[in-house]
């Protein structure tokens, strides 16, 4: 058992946990964050996305205190308050969710990526999500929620710039 | 799943790392843990401490500054495979780092891990209940093999992706290992970190690590061309069931210092050695690219313990290689033709 | 509101991730289960010795097959199982015994420690060798060797058909597994207090799991509430009652504290109940013109260990031939038999998936033979609105044409057709499914679909529904439903469905018949509501009844420019009569049933029909094909959220492209599966998956609730045959294996045709 010190979703937390437990672990049993979705547990299906200082990886293949000091962003953590974030704002309202196990790791990788690309291609999407199955929606969906999310993201930063 | 019960011991330098895998009892290097991870909750091991590298500092730089690529062994993928100079002066390898599963993978994955990445098997990369019920096999301390029970060596497949390209790239790797107390350091070739036998491991010595690794500047960019083609069922997380990475050098309308080397079809990543005769010094056109590709078909030892069949496998071998030398010179082809038409 | 896309009602929780999923919740005290499988095939179980287990601190109860001796299935014909094996083991990974344990560790652990005795049996895992094997029986109930039923139905004059044909084709085809790879694992979680058990579990059907858990546990039905959080997908494969949740509540039962137990991926796999592999023989005869006379039909169907759903997939291999070409007779042979693997069950598009693929496949073959447009000779011999099929489907609304005419525009069919360069091309194919079946799987005359609509005083509705929103979107449709009738918006409606404590029965989310049946009742129970509510406020404002209309949540005088009365004050008003304001409707099928035996299974008040058209490029070198893309037309009746269909159409699509290409559920010569995890079952990822168009045909089905149909399982059908006659198209050879892999593709290519 050892003390970790993290941020997730903005908090500074501290947990006690084992070595041989991993983030996934630890934000489910742990922390109570159940949005971050177990699908195979062997880092082969995506559910478990979460971001690591930004960046997608899978909370199943990480052991946790690989987190000490880090920033962690789970899906709780893109909404601000009642508003949400405009990527779950395009998946909801362009169909993007069936069953939802998928959704917050889809969510967070096409964040990931939205974040250095505002000009997406189709294709450039589908790679983005590539690591994260489906097994609902077919993907058409997705890709055009994802497209969605980056025109109200431009607009917005275009409308910011403007000011 | 759960992971079995290990400690963790965070070592700051190289030194200090080799160290604790020479003294620890039964411990394990852990880089991004992609691949050691997984493994675990298979219960394919059982490491009473794992060793983390990730908290070495400095092993996490990629530096291309014209003498070469230089790689910390746990430089994540997807950093190889964002670097511009790499895409540019060595593309195979960036092409294989960025084909590696899915993207989450690559961001955590390292270079060092992919390196090092244990060989893999239908019948071996299983849960406990899984692979209870019948006889062990060679891999796992038995007599027999299970996908070739004629065979009296393990077929598990070396599918790392990075491998086959940095030795077609004539890459090297630094290594570290605690002995007589004190750190050893030494650099070797890519290919002779391995050896066709799946279940035998890295030729390593216990508790070598590598800390970088490096591949050699090219003497004329333009001039020399790598790439690498992967066949997987699915477009993404899938391994290799087959892959070629080919380097070479164009001079006077030659190929030079070619290099053939496939992944996915044996149990290490293998040299196909009459390819690159096939090749050598010849001007490249369609002809001599597919007699090449029959050679490198010939070096393919697949056994059906993966996805697809045996067959497919040796197929792709050919095929990818055919594709891949007629991308990488296929503009010298009319050329050369040009040439052969004006002598006449 | 209806025919306008709506978001789900359960979409923002869902994009917040805080919609609670079985594995998501969490109960004071709550114990981990855990269970331990078979390694064998088939083994008599001699001992389990669960000292030691027992022994190890933080183990709280361990059970074995002898703890729940009451056998279930989801068939009133196939009651062959086991929540934990009692005697015999009869596939790898069945489950032995079982553990509650202070946590997953010391559960694991506790399973290393259970002992059992195993004296091996041999295996059948050929289902040719489980027809004639009389040495090894797998079930005690097979009418013969190893086979679980037979079935021969004939319709029309068979002979007389082929002689009249003109041209007969008879073809060979076999499809392997397939598993539903629904990305949440199944999870339950028990809890038993004073007031009875508790079950909170991943499932589709709510209503069978409450009757199967009272069975097994003997314990009354009133005692026992079952409970589906939202629901993380499940294809069929959470659709009938399973081991997990009898375990976790046994356990809780002895251990006084709720029990969680959750499946990793390999345990789903191993509990299966996808697609059944099959082997079949279709033989056809037509006219000069292309007009179908006869059809002959045999398969055999590989079941695994246990019955599940399988007579009934038996039966829809047969039964669903008859639609959407007009076939004068039919004679329909299969069998099903057993074999030491994991059951084999029902799977989107239940029954119809594999013999359609045979049939489409080889209409197209029969084409081809006669020179005529693939295209064409499914016009010539489509069904129509009105018709009854010569095994007693009745017909009640068709738009097949005019998806095969959609799908068709979308790919250029006209032009591209037989034109593209080689290596490129397009292929169609049609299909038919049921909305929902006719007859409930066990025999009674009550509701299928039941629903009670509350009103709240402010002028809110609650919606109470049995029936399992499984990711579908099921839910929605039935605000959506009560919203339309009662005027109001979304917002305004709340539901409260699938649990067996609070909601009316519904029989769950299999065959297609959510949308068609609680649809059908939730429009009931609001229209009834509406009248009460009209009533009410047709004496307060002294007018009558046939003078008021709703309109955006008021009720007017038909007209009337000037508002009469809020919702809220016409609930108020309603209420005055002294009873709460309810409305209640039950949906049952009409009396549909064949005269025959078998005649259950297919009829149905309404089949939905579709067309996909599927571009493809084959590498003829390599076999590899590519599906670019697929244009997937369907007739829904209606479609009531365009959004929600158009997914359903989409996801349906790819799930049959996934099986076309990729997917394989399928054991090695131990009876292991070789894939039992994601990174080996192939699934398409994002890269993979074509582009869809969904196209919606709306038909206005006469009985569908605003006409609509079903949508989400019928859509897979005809993608895969879609795909294997663009394959035709494109390298000339027609693929009659699936999955269709690289090297049968390149098998093919090299003999030069099938
Ligand atoms: C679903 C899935 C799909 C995958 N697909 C691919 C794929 O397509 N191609 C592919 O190549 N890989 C694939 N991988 C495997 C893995 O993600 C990559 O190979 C990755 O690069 C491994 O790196 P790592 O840092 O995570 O290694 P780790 O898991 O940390 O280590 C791997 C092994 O190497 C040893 N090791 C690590 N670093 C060193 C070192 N510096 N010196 C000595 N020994 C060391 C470890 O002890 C361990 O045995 C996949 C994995 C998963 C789970
Ligand atoms: S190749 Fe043979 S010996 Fe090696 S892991 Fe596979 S079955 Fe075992
Ligand atoms: S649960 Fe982590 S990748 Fe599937
Ligand atoms: S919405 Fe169900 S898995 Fe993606």
């Amino acid at each position: 058992m050892r003390i970790l010190r993290f941020t997730v979703n903005g908090d500074l937390v501290e947990i006690g946990a084992n070595d041989s437990e991993t983030l996934l672990e630890a934000l489910r049993d742990r922390l109570g964050l159940t949005g971050t979705k177990r699908g195979c547990d062997l880092g082969a299906c995506g559910a478990c996305t979460v971001l690591l200082d930004g960046r997608p990886i899978l909370s199943c293949l990480l052991p946790v205190w690989r987190v000490q000091g880090r920033v962690v962003t789970t899906i709780e953590g893109l909404a601000e308050g009642p508003k949400l974030h405009l990527l779950q704002e395009a998946f909801h309202m362009a169909g993007a969710v069936q069953c939802g196990f998928c959704t917050p790791g889809m969510i967070l990788s096409a964040k990931a990526y939205l974040d250095t690309n505002l000009n997406p291609a189709q294709g450039d999407i589908r790679e983005a999500l590539a690591g994260n199955l489906c097994r609902c929606t077919g993907y058409v969906k997705v890709v055009e929620a994802v497209k969605l999310a980056a025109t109200w993201m431009r607009d917005t930063t275009e409308r910011e710039a403007a000011r | 799943m759960i992971l079995p019960k290990f400690e963790v011991e965070s070592p700051l330098s190289v030194e200090e790392a080799v160290r604790l895998l020479a003294t620890l009892k039964v411990a394990m290097p852990l880089a991004g843990g992609t691949g050691l991870i997984p493994a675990l909750k298979l219960g394919l091991h059982n490491p009473s401490v794992l060793v983390d590298l990730e908290s070495v500092e400095g092993l996490e730089a990629v530096d291309c500054t014209g003498a070469g690529v230089y790689m910390g062994a746990c430089a994540p993928l997807s950093v190889v495979a964002a670097e511009p100079r790499i895409w540019k002066d060595w593309r195979a390898l960036a092409e294989a780092a960025a084909s590696v599963g899915g993207p989450q993978l690559r961001n955590v994955g390292t270079i060092g891990g992919n390196v090092c990445l244990d060989t893999r098997c239908w019948f071996y990369d299983r849960t406990a209940t899984w692979r209870q019920a019948v006889e062990r096999c060679l891999k796992r301390g038995g007599d027999v093999c299970l996908a070739a029970p004629r065979s009296q060596r393990c077929h598990a497949v070396f599918a790392a992706d990075t491998p086959p390209a940095l030795i077609a790239l004539r890459g090297r790797v630094r290594t570290a290992r605690w002995s007589a107390e004190q750190c050893i350091r030494r650099e070797r070739f890519m290919e002779d970190l391995y050896c066709d036998e799946g279940s035998r491991g890295l030729q390593l010595d216990a508790g070598e690590i590598i800390t970088h690794v490096i591949v050699p500047p090219v003497i004329s960019a333009g001039e020399y061309r790598s790439g690498y083609l992967k066949y997987r069922l699915r477009r993404s997380i899938d391994f290799p069931l087959a892959a070629v990475a080919v380097g070479l050098r164009m001079a006077d309308g030659c190929m030079r210092d070619v290099r053939v080397v496939l992944g996915g079809v044996a149990s290490a990543p293998i040299m196909a050695l009459e390819a690159m005769q096939e090749l050598e010094g010849r001007e490249p056109n369609a002809e001599v690219a597919a007699r090449a590709a029959q050679a490198a078909a010939r070096a393919a030892r697949p056994v059906p313990n993966q996805a697809t069949t045996p067959g497919q496998r040796r197929l792709m071998v050919t095929v990818l290689t055919e594709r891949l030398l007629c991308k990488l010179t296929s503009d010298q082809y009319s050329s050369a033709r040009r040439d052969q038409e004006a002598m006449k | 509101m209806i025919g306008k896309s709506q978001p789900r009602i359960d979409g923002v929780s869902k994009v917040r991730g805080t919609a609670m999923y079985t594995d998501d919740i969490r109960l004071p005290g709550m114990l981990v289960g855990k269970l331990l499988r078979s390694p064998h095939a088939h083994a008599r179980v001699l001992h389990v010795d669960t000292s030691a287990a027992e022994a190890l601190p933080g183990v709280k109860a361990v059970i074995t097959g002898r703890d729940l001796p009451i056998a279930y299935g989801m068939l009133p014909v196939s009651q062959d199982e086991h929540a934990l094996a009692v005697d015999v083991v009869r596939h790898v990974g069945e489950p032995v015994a079982a553990v509650a344990a202070m946590d997953e560790r010391i559960a694991s652990r506790a399973l290393d420690l259970i002992n059992v005795d195993y004296e091996l049996l041999p295996a059948i895992l050929d289902p040719s060798e489980a027809l004639v094997r009389n040495d090894v029986k797998i079930q005690d109930r097979a009418v013969e060797a190893n086979v679980e039923r037979r079935v021969r139905l004939v319709f029309g004059d068979v002979e007389d058909g082929f002689r009249r044909a003109v041209h007969v084709r008879k073809d060979r085809f076999t499809k392997k597994g397939a598993g539903h790879a629904s990305l949440e694992p199944h999870a339950a979680i028990a809890s038993f207090t004073q007031d009875g058990l508790t079950l909170w579990t991943a499932t589709q059907v709510p209503h069978y799991v409450h009757r199967t858990l009272a069975r097994v546990l003997q314990m009354p039905m009133e005692r026992i509430r079952v409970i589906k959080p939202t629901l993380g997908g499940g294809f069929g494969g959470k659709g009938e009652p399973m081991p997990l949740e009898l375990v976790a509540s046994a356990l809780a039962v002895r251990c006084g504290r709720p029990v969680k137990i959750t499946y990793d991926r390999e345990e789903v796999f191993f509990t299966n109940r996808g697609r059944h592999a099959y082997t079949m023989e279709l033989e056809t005869g037509v006219t000069a013109e292309g007009l179908i006379t006869a059809v002959r039909f045999s398969c055999l169907l590989d079941g695994g260990a246990y019955g599940s759903f399988g007579v009934v997939t038996l039966y829809y291999s047969g039964q669903l031939l008859t639609l959407p070409y007009h076939v004068p007779a039919l004679e329909f042979q299969g069998a099903r038999v057993f074999t030491n693997k994991p059951a084999c069950g029902a799977q989107r598009g239940h029954g119809g998936v594999a013999p359609r693929f045979a049939f489409e496949v080889q209409l197209d073959r029969i084409a081809s033979d006669l020179g005529l447009d693939p295209v064409e000779i499914r016009l010539r011999n489509q069904v129509r609105s009105g018709d009854v099929t010569i095994n007693e489907l009745k017909v009640t609304s068709c738009g097949f044409g005019e998806c095969v005419e959609a799908a068709a525009e979308a790919v250029g069919w006209s032009r591209r057709r037989g034109r593209l360069p080689r290596g490129r091309g397009v292929g169609l194919a049609g299909g038919a499914y049921v909305s929902g079946a006719a007859l409930p799987i066990y025999f009674n005359d009550m509701p299928h679909s039941n629903v009670v609509i509350t009103a709240d005083r402010d002028g809110g509705v609650t919606v109470l529904s049995g029936a399992a929103d499984i990711g579908q979107g099921s839910d929605t449709m039935l605000a959506l439903v009560a919203a339309e009738v009662l005027s109001l918006p979304m917002e305004a409606v709340r539901v409260v469905a699938a649990d067996t404590g609070i909601t009316p029965v519904d029989l769950g989310s299999y065959s297609s018949r959510v949308t068609f049946m609680a649809g059908n009742a939730c429009r009931q129970a609001a229209e009834e509501l509406r009248d009460k509510l009209f009533a009410g406020a047709a004496e307060k404002l002294g007018l009558a009844v046939e003078d008021l209309e709703l309109r955006a949540g008021v009720i007017q005088k038909i007209s009337a420019a000037e508002p009469a009365m809020s919702f809220g004050e016409a609930v108020a008003a309603a209420e005055g009569a002294g009873v709460p304001l309810t409305g209640v409707g039950g949906y049952r099928p009409p009396d549909l049933a064949g005269r025959y035996k078998g005649g259950g299974v297919g009829p149905s008040p309404a089949y939905s029909f579709g067309a996909h058209a599927a571009e493809v490029e084959v590498d003829e070198l390599t076999g590899e094909v590519r599906v670019i893309r697929l244009a997937a037309a369907h007739d829904l009746g209606r479609a009531l959220n365009p959004v929600a269909a158009e997914g359903q159409v989409e996801g349906a699509a790819v799930m049959g492209f996934g099986e076309t290409l990729l997917e394989i559920h399928e054991v090695d010569g131990h009876g292991r599966l070789k894939a039992s995890d994601f990174l080996e079952y192939k699934f398409p990822t994002s890269l993979d998956a074509p582009e869809v168009e969904s196209l919606l045909v709306e038909s206005n089905d006469p009985q569908g609730p605003f006409g609509a149909k079903e949508v989400g399982e019928g859509s897979l059908h005809p993608a895969i045959p879609a795909i294997i006659n663009a394959v035709y198209d494109a390298a000339g050879v027609w693929i009659h294996d699936l999955p269709l892999q690289p090297h049968t593709v390149r098998a093919a290519i090299s003999r030069g045709g099938s």
